[in-house]
């Protein structure tokens, strides 16, 4: 089964996603290449620019990736998973739209065909196999760490045929942290939006979206919130600095590494705002 | 007929609807044209007074002797036409309608072509009329009775209205009790009227009257026939209650020790198995509810009451439960610490903690008995009879068939060879599994209850014969001979001293021999026998090794005796087996092979093969051969008693009767080597036969007393959330401790560890025949066998009136139903209102507070896409009700979260002001979620409402300590299973299909059965009663017409054509078809036929025509179409 990355844009800049996905990837083994000369997905701002544009931008990885004769395509953000999931199904049922992106798409002798399937990082990881190997090499179990599990709004909605969990109460980030150890708790803000790039534009509306879900991880006493997209883990961590909670936001790739017994610098756990040592002293 | 056919054809405009699509004067003017045809009209609207008044003037001016219309459908307008040209003195079958409105002029968009369309029916009517025949009316008589199936108000007061009238009503109600869901409101509205004081009346009214039978407790099965003519079955289900002697005392309720959610409360409180809905039940009579039998009991090779006696002893009825325990079996404190346990391998507790204690608990109820109440059986005999009966064999099988049969007041007498009863139990279990005192206060209860047994007494070639036994008098014999013939290796030195066969080595050290086994002893063997012998070896003192010749994996030795064996030291070598001994006298070396696992022989398991060249050789002191016994019962074949070729004894596997009359077997001398239990189960069984056999003489007729099915785990498991609690472990003897003594092993539970297990079953079957009740009841109505009971019954007409169910809200998780604990629905909230609910009418939260605050949330499920796009009739007026008894009640702040306020009948608009009046908030806007996470100060530890106010456009969030959603009302459970047994329609919703939406509410399109409230559609008690009447009247009506007209054109069987063959008597649903033997053709019954057409299509030989359909007619038919 060939799977190719796709990191999107923010992987990078990313308080150690990129560090934990590549030191969790070296100790399983695991081979996920890059997809080659990737571009931006567009995500939601271009599809209130131009219409044929934020087709063409996210159809031209996927084509890419068909290309590379790759079964998956593999994202780690919840933005891309959602835009690359919406093109797919767009194109799949508007035949008219999908002549004129292969239309320009031919202007690099590229083709969509259709056939990719799209996965976040997180149902890559729980295939069975890694999913068992992951079991297999936890060396520090996260010892009973109450854990919030924040899925953000864009992991099973909206519904495009792909989904792999349910809509409003999804488990499978849950099942991935109480393999590791922890204890999930009973959040009840696991899909509530952030506000995404809002947070810019409309900073104080945004907040009151932070302050519910941090609120949430409160009340149930969580540790940790654990988050699987760069743009929740930024807008969940600066929105409650600035609102003075001090609950710290990690990836689950981090949480991944820290049982597998990575060390922290490996992890990029320094690049948090919140500091991750409170929670790194119970496990 | 002979007359030349003269035809009128008469076209309708029906007003515009045919005219504006088809010219009616050309189609006219055609048809007039066409053979045959005297007169040709065109006419506004046929089927006015005019229009028929027009075939009736013609068919007598123009002697005309055949009409067609062409209008709109026949199941329109047949009727009609055919009634006029009856009243113009014409047979009404000379008639033939061509549909050209619903065929052609409101289906088709070209003029020409919908012209067109209508001249070419028109001239294939004409055509077929040609070859019409008269034929008779037909009338079959209506039966009065009426059946009506629910009996909730609908049910009630339509069955009130019929027997008031005089007619009997049959009224099936499927619950226990009638009363519907109007039994589980407070108060109704807009009167606030409260439900009860005004249902009650017509509740007790309905169980009185002299002319309605009420059934309850009972569902309609199938029903045939047709109108007027119904035969209906219905099943009165078995409450193991007679409703003729129970007075509703409730005194049962009190010692039933199962508990299990109420249905009536919805969960909200706990009833017992046996129960009455609530307190004004119709008939006040109570019902147990039983699934079948428990896991435990079905596993158990006795079918013993497990689940019973684990319930009495969690009440700390240990007498009682001893008395059970010894209704199905004997030796209770054996059993209760060497019975290997099917029913807790089978114990549905097992997936979420583990097991019951099911063995140590009977463990603890023997002992407890024992000490508390001594050894006198739990049971008096009622009648001593004179018959004797001899028992051979003082083993579990022998104790238990005497026992029973001493119960029954026989005079039995054990003859058992050996100084001591006991059998396996006493000679070959170690002692530090059954200790010699407990098992010498088993058998004392059975000797107590009047057995005797004649020990060193053999039968067989030292001592008395069958023949003499049956000469001194015994009329019946039972052999429970056991196996204790142990089986042979057959190889080299198996004789020399110091090599020991399980059952004699373990015999002679149950008989106090002190056997000097040496230091280095090897038993051969996997099964229980082996490892017996080896753990009683290591306790002579020897270093021990077991020899199996399968792996671990095939050993059928229990896998607790082999833990424990290991545990204690001893070792084990898997695939080996001795083919030889050696030594001088006494054994010194043992030589085996190694083994390895070939292809499965009959047991199943993979045969052991051996291994070419892998002999090896080990030093022995002494070798015990554990390889299996047989039964020693060489002799019992001189007696005439047939042997198998393994020399079990052979019985007749129902009654367990031998080759000889009068003698029977059971336990290892049947089965090979078995189990304590099993032995006694067939000992109670022989027991059970040979008592019929010396009453009647003949075992034709008789059958062991049935069990009844076995409850389905998941089944279990899915009634309420199971929380996972552990079982206590088995503690035992730490090993250093009992390594060098007999001293017993296990210890037993305490009195608290007993109470707190038990309190862990999970109730599979529910009624768990424990029987406190039958104790309990004064009036002696309790009956646990009793059966279902089928009911045929015959009516003329149906009337249904099944109600509705609430709609679930758990899928809509944004409102969180069952996940916070203040979240209820209506119909529970309800139930908080009334007075005998789950908190006696008062208004609280589960936490005791009066809450100050409420939201009710409407059309929850109705209105809506995913779930039910309509509205659900009554939930406004329900929740304006709630407001204004929640602030009479508690004086809370209310929120009535709405989309709109539908307040359509009488006095319900005044309500709604009122209510507003009394200062309850209306906020206009869908209720978007309801969370407990807070964003300010005053929302800590309430339930925030979040929703859009739509008049204000402002999103508000209110918190409140209590939410009521507003459910849907949807169909019934089963609608769809009774739609299809009787033969009605559901509408997309699931609701029964009216005839007319507007003009025929309350019938359906299958003549005869009428609907009446919910089960329509929703609505309120006005209108259900409403319907309820009208239902009763439409009943009526049929009933006082006495007969009702049927279809005319039956069928007819020519008798020169037909062979006999009887395919068509084959496929006839009505069974109206009879074969003439003396003719040798079938002949149809026109009584019972309905003119459906089946045999016509289905005769290989074309004998038979459907009258009205004949060839010729359709032919012709066919022929004016496509000309």
């Amino acid at each position: 089964m060939k799977a190719v990355f796709y990191p999107g844009c923010t992987l990078e800049t990313a308080a150690g996603y990129e560090e934990s996905i590549k030191a969790v990837n070296k100790v399983l083994g695991i081979d996920l290449p890059e997809l080659d000369d990737w571009n931006c997905c567009g995500a939601t701002a271009l599809f209130s620019v131009d219409k044929l544009l934020s087709l063409v931008f996210p159809a031209r990885n996927l084509a890419k990736a068909e290309k590379e004769e790759a079964k998956w395509i593999v994202t780690p953000c919840n933005a891309c998973y959602a835009t690359l999931r919406k093109v797919k199904a767009i194109l799949r049922e508007n035949e008219a739209l999908r002549e004129k992106v292969n239309k320009a798409l031919s202007a690099e002798g590229l083709f969509y065909r259709g056939s990719i399937s799209i996965k976040h990082l997180l149902d890559f990881y729980l295939q069975s196999e890694l999913f068992e190997g992951i079991k297999e090499r936890i060396k520090k179990p996260l010892n009973g760490l109450r854990v919030a599990t924040y899925y953000g709004c864009q992991y099973t909605r909206p519904i495009t045929g792909e989904e792999t969990d349910d809509p409003e109460v999804p488990n499978n980030l849950d099942r991935l942290l109480v393999a590791l150890g922890a204890e999930v708790v009973d959040y009840s803000m696991k899909t509530y939006c952030c506000g995404a790039a809002q947070m810019v534009s409309h900073e104080k509306g945004c907040l009151k979206l932070i302050n519910r879900i941090v609120r949430g991880a409160i009340k149930e006493g969580a540790d940790v919130i654990v988050a699987i997209c760069p743009m929740c883990q930024f807008n969940v961590e600066l929105g409650e600095s600035k609102l003075g909670y001090r609950v710290p936001v990690l990836y689950f790739t981090q949480l991944i590494g820290l049982s597998l017994g990575i060390p922290k610098k490996m992890l990029g756990l320094e690049k948090l705002m919140i500091s991750s040592n409170p929670l790194l002293s119970k496990i | 007929m002979g007359q030349e056919p003269r035809i009128g054809v008469y076209i309708c405009h029906c007003g515009i609807n045919i005219a504006y699509k088809v010219d009616v004067e050309a189609v006219r003017d055609y048809a007039s044209t066409l053979p045959y045809v005297v007169v040709a009209r065109d006419y506004k609207f046929m089927c006015s007074n005019v229009g028929q008044e027009m075939i009736i003037n013609d068919i007598r001016n123009y002697q005309l002797n055949r009409v067609v219309v062409a209008s709109c459908s026949p199941r329109m307008h047949e009727k009609t036409f055919r009634k006029a040209c009856e009243k113009g003195g014409l047979n009404p079958y000379f008639f033939q309608m061509a549909s050209i409105r619903e065929q052609v002029s409101w289906v088709h968009e070209d003029e020409v072509v919908a012209t067109e369309k209508a001249k070419e029916l028109i001239r294939a009517a004409v055509f077929r009329v040609i070859h019409h025949e008269p034929l008779e009316k037909r009338y079959v008589d209506i039966n009065p009775n009426v059946l009506v199936i629910g009996g909730g108000i609908a049910g009630m007061q339509a069955a009130l209205e019929i027997a008031d009238a005089g007619k009997l009503v049959y009224l099936v109600e499927r619950e226990p009790s009638i009363g519907g869901h109007m039994a589980k409101f407070d108060k109704t509205f807009p009167t606030l009227d409260c439900a009860a004081c005004i249902m009650t009346p017509k509740m007790v009214s309905v169980g009185q009257h002299e002319n309605i039978k009420l059934l309850t407790y009972a569902e309609v099965e199938s029903v045939e026939g047709f109108i007027g003519n119904f035969k209906v079955r219905v099943r009165k289900k078995a409450r193991f209650v007679d409703e003729n002697k129970c007075t509703g005392c409730g005194e049962c309720a009190k010692v039933c020790p199962v508990s299990l959610p109420n249905e009536f409360e919805y969960g909200m409180t706990n009833r017992k198995a046996i129960y009455r809905p609530f307190p004004q039940a119709v008939p006040n009579v109570f019902t147990i509810t039983k699934e079948g039998w428990s896991p435990c009991r079905s596993a158990c090779p006795a079918n013993l009451n497990a689940h019973g006696y684990v319930k009495l002893a969690h009440e700390g009825k240990f007498e009682d439960a001893f008395a059970l325990i010894m209704e199905s079996v004997v030796l209770p404190a054996t059993l209760g610490r060497a019975c290997p346990a099917f029913c807790e391998r089978e114990c549905t507790r097992g997936e979420v903690g583990g097991s019951i204690h099911i063995r140590l608990i009977k463990r603890f109820i023997a002992d407890w008995y024992y000490e508390n109440v001594g050894t006198k059986p739990p049971f008096r005999v009622d009648e001593l009879k004179n018959e004797k009966v001899a028992v051979v064999g003082a083993g579990p099988a022998g104790l238990s068939c005497a026992f029973y049969l001493a119960k029954e007041g026989y005079k039995v007498v054990i003859f058992e060879k050996e100084a001591e009863p006991g059998g396996m139990v006493k000679y070959a279990i170690p002692e530090y599994r059954v200790p010699k005192d407990v098992l010498a206060k088993d058998i004392e209860v059975i000797r107590n209850m009047g057995v005797e047994i004649k020990t060193n007494t053999p039968i067989g070639p030292d001592g008395l014969t069958i023949d003499e036994l049956f000469a001194q008098g015994y009329k019946a014999i039972f052999l429970a001979i056991g196996a204790w013939k142990d089986r042979r290796l057959n190889v080299p030195g198996e004789d020399l001293d110091g090599i020991y066969t399980a059952i004699d080595f373990l015999r002679r050290v149950n008989s106090g021999e002190r056997v000097k086994v040496g230091n280095k002893v090897a038993v051969i063997g996997g099964g229980n026998s082996a490892i017996d012998a080896a753990r009683v070896a290591k306790r002579l003192g020897a270093d021990v090794t077991v020899y199996y010749r399968r792996t671990r994996h095939e050993m059928p030795a229990f896998p607790e005796e082999v833990e424990a064996a290991i545990k204690e030291g001893i070792k084990f070598e898997f695939l080996t087996t001795p083919i030889g001994f050696e030594g001088n006298g006494k054994v010194e070396k043992m030589e085996l092979i190694r083994m390895q696992l070939g292809e499965p022989d009959s047991s199943g398991r993979r045969r052991p093969v051996p291994i070419e060249g892998s002999n090896f050789k080990v030093d022995v002191d002494s070798v015990i051969l554990a390889i299996g016994q047989v039964p020693d019962s060489e002799v019992f074949g001189k007696f005439g008693i047939k042997l198998n070729r393994d020399g079990t004894v052979y019985i007749n596997p129902r009654t367990l009767e031998t080759s000889r009359k009068g003698v029977f077997a059971g336990g290892d001398a049947v089965t090979g080597p078995s189990t304590i239990v099993e032995a006694i189960a067939l000992g109670r069984k022989a027991a059970y036969y040979i008592s019929e056999y010396l009453k009647k003489g003949s075992l034709d007729d008789v059958n062991f007393p049935s069990s009844l099915p076995t409850v389905d785990k998941r089944r279990v498991l899915e009634r309420r959330k199971v929380e996972v609690i552990p079982r206590v472990k088995i503690k035992e003897l730490p090993v250093e401790e009992r390594i060098s003594n007999f001293e017993e092993v296990e210890l037993p539970l305490t009195e608290e560890e007993v109470k707190k297990d038990s309190g862990r079953c999970l109730d599979c079957a529910i009624c768990c025949e424990c029987k406190q009740c039958v104790k309990a009841c004064e009036a002696k109505a309790i009956d646990h066998q009793q059966k279902d009971e089928i009911i045929e019954i015959e009516v003329g007409s149906i009337i249904v009136a099944t109600g509705f169910k609430t709609f679930d809200p758990t899928p809509l998780r944004r409102y969180g139903y069952k996940k916070y604990p203040e979240v209820y629905t209506s119909i529970e909230f309800e139930r908080l209102n009334n007075a005998s609910g789950p908190t006696e009418g008062k208004i609280v939260m589960k936490n005791g507070k009066v809450p100050e605050s409420v939201a009710i949330i409407h059309c929850v499920g109705s209105r809506d896409e995913k779930y039910h796009p309509y509205c659900s009739r009554v939930c406004c007026m329900y929740s304006m009700k709630y407001a204004h008894l929640i602030k009479e009640k508690t004086g809370a702040e209310v929120y009535e979260f709405y989309i709109d306020i539908r307040s359509p009948g009488k006095m319900y608009e005044e309500f709604y002001n009122r209510v507003q009046e009394e200062g309850v908030h209306f906020i206009r806007g869908k209720v978007a979620e309801v969370t407990d996470v807070a964003e300010r100060p005053e929302e800590e530890g309430k339930l925030i409402v979040v929703a859009e106010d739509t008049l204000t456009g402002r999103i508000l969030r209110v918190p409140v300590d209590m939410v009521i959603l507003s459910v849907a009302l949807e169909p019934a459970d089963g609608a769809e299973e009774l739609a299809r047994i009787l033969g009605i329609a559901q509408d997309k919703d699931g609701w029964f299909i009216e005839l007319h939406p507007k003009l025929a509410p309350v019938s359906t399109a299958s003549d005869g059965i009428f609907l009446a409230g919910c089960c329509q559609g929703p609505k309120d008690i006005p209108d259900t009663v409403a319907q309820a009447s009208a239902a009763a009247a439409e009943a009526l009506s049929l009933i006082m017409r006495g007969k009702v007209e049927i279809e005319s054109a039956t069928s007819y069987i020519d008798p020169e054509i037909c062979v006999g063959c009887m395919q068509c008597k084959s496929v006839c649903p009505y069974s109206a078809i009879d074969y003439d033997p003396s003719l040798g053709v079938c002949v149809v019954n026109e009584v019972l036929c309905k003119g459906c057409g089946l045999c016509a299509a289905t005769c290989p030989n074309k004998a038979i025509t459907l009258r009205h359909f004949k060839n010729e007619q359709i032919f012709s038919e066919l022929e004016g179409i496509l000309l």
